[in-house]
């Protein structure tokens, strides 16, 4: 008996905790449904549904103390481990062997599984306090999926599987992986794929139980919303990475595991919007179920793909242990809740008022459109591979290029909506009222595209880009203006502190107007990134140059640095844009210990203000006479993607940070603030 | 009337929407196709970012620093130099390697199919969205002449405070 076989037995008990609870839970709901008043019904459901909840608690628990010590054998090296000897080695530094938890299947399935139970004590724990009537149904349902993640565990893939001999060493982790982004990185992905299951739960939890009204809309917008944060996070993190490690001069490959992240995320950000709809007109019940259980659905899946390659081809799916479990779950899954909308369809009968195809409702539906049109393009666009393969036998390769000529405009359309969504109102914007809002930031964008069509931006799509993106920042900015200047005029405030006034006020709405800003920062860079990015490759002798798009780049020779574990070599390189000297840059190639086949690419960037050029170099190739290959990427404007990824994290912070409860008068003001605020701001519209 | 009118400037808007879409995909396809790169490394570089490294984990011949994409880079600048034109490049690598070089399939026969997919899905679904909302507007036209509708006397405005306020003590609420 050795450590790991006692975390081994408690995920083997947490298995069987989570049966039992899923059992309880379903026969106590079910008893409580239909106590039919019997006094007696009614206190066993209590006891079963209680003694549910308690298997949530203690799997929380077990799970935690298995994952204590998959992190103990990784820290004390114990290759009686067949995972620790994969994954990790003696000479990794210890701010990198936590990382080898996620660096493999097994650790990462036990990593969501872990998250999995936590959310899932904390979410049962909200439940019961908030929401009694749907706790007994949302522990059941995460149990359920605690029982499919703890079956992987226990029986198909167990990250605490012995070797037959003691390794001396392990293999240590790809070196492409020791890098800070991989800290970050994968526990914020698989946080984020499993974050989606309570929302999942308590729809769900929902269509069981017929309680189909505001009061499961309101218990999982903010989970859902916490979902989206993680997730987005981790596929900002993800981008920042492939940027700074891969050494191909972008961020986002459209690669099969992106797009799997990808999807998620998209069709969250779906339900974020029509979520607003149901809430304030009763309307797309049913449209927002599907979305929570689609969501859901994609991020199983995603988190499938990440850890298996099977869209690589159709014989690594045939090879892949877990994807007949995987499978087997995604199709009950679907069919189990596909099942109970159709069941519940009576009771999901919208209360159909809808005012106007010129509102906001109307704007949330075309969002909806867009961002699905963009996922089944994505998913369409991965999976096609497959699809080839299987009809025809011939093996295709679907690339970047689809998905930027297909999502692009689509992309394109989505961000001029936001303009649109902004200025249209609830209910029924009048058409003049609507073009006279329209009028500023329309006109903005049109003189903005003009003057950089003179600047020499010439490429049609980019302008139509830069045009869109100044229309919608024009429209959200007067949207803060106005009601900052109403308020600041009604309160006599000053214009700043009425500013952070209502963004307190309303912390939903202009959360929301902060994150459209920041997705306009990414839209800049991604768009100025695409058009306009430079490339040159050169082999520079000591003292040689090169240039591309003004700047230039000399050599002063390669160094090389040896360490223990691993032996540097680098480029001592002099960046000059025209005249000005703008520093000394450093690409290097690291051989690490046991990995000599695979040189890890270290890749230096400058950003140049201020005109945000990253200046992004790297060695491609080192010849026989100690020359090397050096090649340059000038991408404009990336920094600001990851400056937008951070206004996104605040953005998204203001709007899901709890409120606090107020008393029934302060309700009172605060509704006769916002009469006062609106009023103002239509005064002076 | 007044109704009609609005729907009338919605399906114009649609078309405009549609309109707009068709050219966009249209134009960033011919950018991708035509914007002729002035020097030779520019244009097999333009080449080699459809082609598909094959030894790589998707990567694109332009991009990757392996010695079989190095390889196809030279043979591509070759035939560029020989005077061929892209098309007769890529038939040449397609001949050489099977369709997966291809970083996108063609647009014709079963290739077709992962194109026209989602934008007829976009399109469909659009036109389905389009008369469901004049269907859910029309039956709000008939309910609302027996009641409720008292706020809309008041002006659209007021209407959308009240419903803000209602709104506003829902969203204190979690």
């Amino acid at each position: 008996m050795i450590p790991s076989d006692i975390a081994f037995l408690a995920l083997v008990i947490a298995f069987v905790l989570a049966v039992y609870g899923l059992a309880t839970g379903a026969y106590g709901s079910w008893l409580l449904a239909n106590s039919e008043n019997r006094l007696y019904n009614k206190l066993r459901g209590n006891l079963l549904v209680r003694s549910s909840q308690h298997a949530v608690f203690a799997n929380a628990f077990l799970v935690t103390l298995a994952s204590g010590f998959l992190f103990w054998a990784l820290f004390t090296h114990d290759f009686r481990i067949a995972y620790v000897a994969q994954t990790s080695s003696r000479d990794m530094s210890p701010s990198y062997l936590f990382t080898s938890f996620w660096g493999g299947q097994a650790g990462s399935l036990l990593f969501w599984a872990w998250m999995l139970t936590i959310f899932s004590a904390i979410a049962v724990w909200h439940a019961r306090k908030n929401y009694p009537e749907l706790a007994p149904y949302v522990g059941s349902v995460l149990l359920g999926i605690e029982v499919f993640f703890l079956l992987l565990l226990s029986f198909v893939s167990n990250p605490f599987e012995r070797l037959a001999v003691e390794a001396v060493d392990g293999q240590g982790l790809n070196p492409l992986l020791m890098d800070p982004g991989m800290r970050f990185h994968p526990p914020f992905l698989l946080t984020g794929y499993m974050s989606f299951s309570i929302p999942f739960a308590y729809a769900i939890a929902a269509l069981l139980t017929g309680r189909l009204g505001k009061e499961w809309l309101l218990a999982i917008r903010r989970w859902m919303l916490i979902g989206w944060l993680i997730q987005g996070i981790g596929l900002l993190i993800g981008a920042w990475w492939a940027y700074h490690v891969l050494g191909w001069g972008g961020y986002w490959g459209w690669d099969p595991v992106e797009n799997v992240a990808l999807m998620p995320w998209l069709t969250a950000t779906a339900f974020i919007h029509s979520t607003m709809v149901q809430e304030r007109r009763g309307m797309l019940k049913v449209w927002n179920l599907g979305l929570v259980v689609l969501t859901f659905i994609l991020a199983i899946f995603g988190t499938f793909i990440v850890r298996s390659g099977v869209i690589s081809s159709v014989h690594a799916f045939a090879l892949s242990s877990l994807g007949p479990f995987f499978f087997t779950f995604l199709g009950i899954a679907t069919i189990f809740s596909l099942g109970l909308i159709f069941f519940r369809l009576p009771k999901l009968k919208t209360e159909g008022r809808f005012d106007s195809l010129l509102s906001k409702e109307a704007s949330f539906l075309m969002n909806n459109l867009l961002i699905l049109g963009i996922t089944f393009a994505t998913f369409w666009g991965t999976i096609f591979p497959l699809i080839s393969e299987v009809v025809r036998g011939a093996k295709v390769s679907v690339g970047p290029p689809f998905f930027k000529q297909v999502n692009g405009p689509l992309f394109l359309l989505l961000i001029l909506l936001i303009g649109f969504g902004t200025l249209l109102a609830w209910r029924r914007s009048s058409g003049h009222k609507f073009i006279r809002n329209l009028a500023l930031p329309a006109v903005s964008g049109i003189i903005v595209g003009s003057l950089l069509f003179l600047l020499g931006v010439r490429k049609f799509p980019a302008l139509l880009s830069f045009s869109a993106i100044v229309f919608v920042f024009v429209a959200t900015c007067i949207e803060f203006y106005k009601a900052a200047a109403a308020r600041s005029r009604n309160t006599s405030e000053p214009f700043a502190i009425a500013l952070v006034n209502i963004v307190r006020r309303n912390r939903r709405r202009y959360g929301g107007y902060i994150v459209h800003l920041a997705m306009l920062l990414l839209a800049v860079g991604i768009t100025a990134s695409s058009f306009y990015q430079y490339e040159s490759t050169r082999t520079l002798q000591k003292g040689q140059s090169m240039s591309v798009d003004g700047y230039t780049i000399t050599s002063n020779g390669l160094y090389v640095i040896q360490r223990p574990s691993v032996q540097v070599i680098y480029a001592d390189l002099s960046l000059r844009h025209g005249q000005d000297y703008l520093g000394n840059i450093r690409p290097e190639k690291r051989i690490y210990k046991n990995w000599e086949d695979q040189p890890v690419t270290g890749i230096a960037i400058k950003t140049v203000f201020p005109n945000l050029d990253d200046v992004y170099v790297l060695i491609s190739d080192i010849d026989q006479n100690g020359n090397a290959t050096i090649r340059v990427f000038i991408n404009p404007m990336v920094s600001l993607i990851w400056w937008g990824g951070v206004l996104f994290v605040i953005g998204t912070l203001i709007c899901a940070w709890p409120q606090a409860r107020r008393s029934v008068v302060r309700q009172r003001s605060t509704a006769t603030e916002a009469l006062v605020n609106r009023v103002g701001a239509n005064v002076q519209a | 009337m007044f109704r009609l009118r609005l729907a009338k400037l919605l399906i114009v808007n649609i078309i405009t929407l549609a309109l707009l879409l068709a050219p966009t995909f249209v134009i960033t396809t011919k950018v991708y196709a035509e914007s002729q790169p002035a020097n030779i490394d520019d244009q097999v570089r333009q080449i080699a970012k459809d082609l598909k490294c094959l030894v790589c984990e998707n990567e694109s011949v332009a991009d990757s620093p392996s010695p079989l994409a190095a390889d196809m880079r030279e043979t591509i600048k070759e035939k560029l130099l020989a005077g061929e034109t892209p098309e007769q490049i890529k038939a040449y690598f397609v001949q050489q390697y099977g369709e997966q070089i291809l970083l996108t399939p063609p647009k014709e026969g079963f290739g077709l199919l992962v194109w026209s997919w989602p934008i007829l899905a976009i399109i469909i679904c659009g036109i389905a969205l389009f008369f469901a909302m004049n269907k859910w507007v029309r039956r709000k036209s008939i309910s609302t002449t027996e009641s409720s509708n008292h706020l809309s006397d008041t002006g659209i405005e007021d209407a959308e405070i009240l419903q803000e306020i209602k709104d506003r003590r829902v969203s204190e609420l979690w």
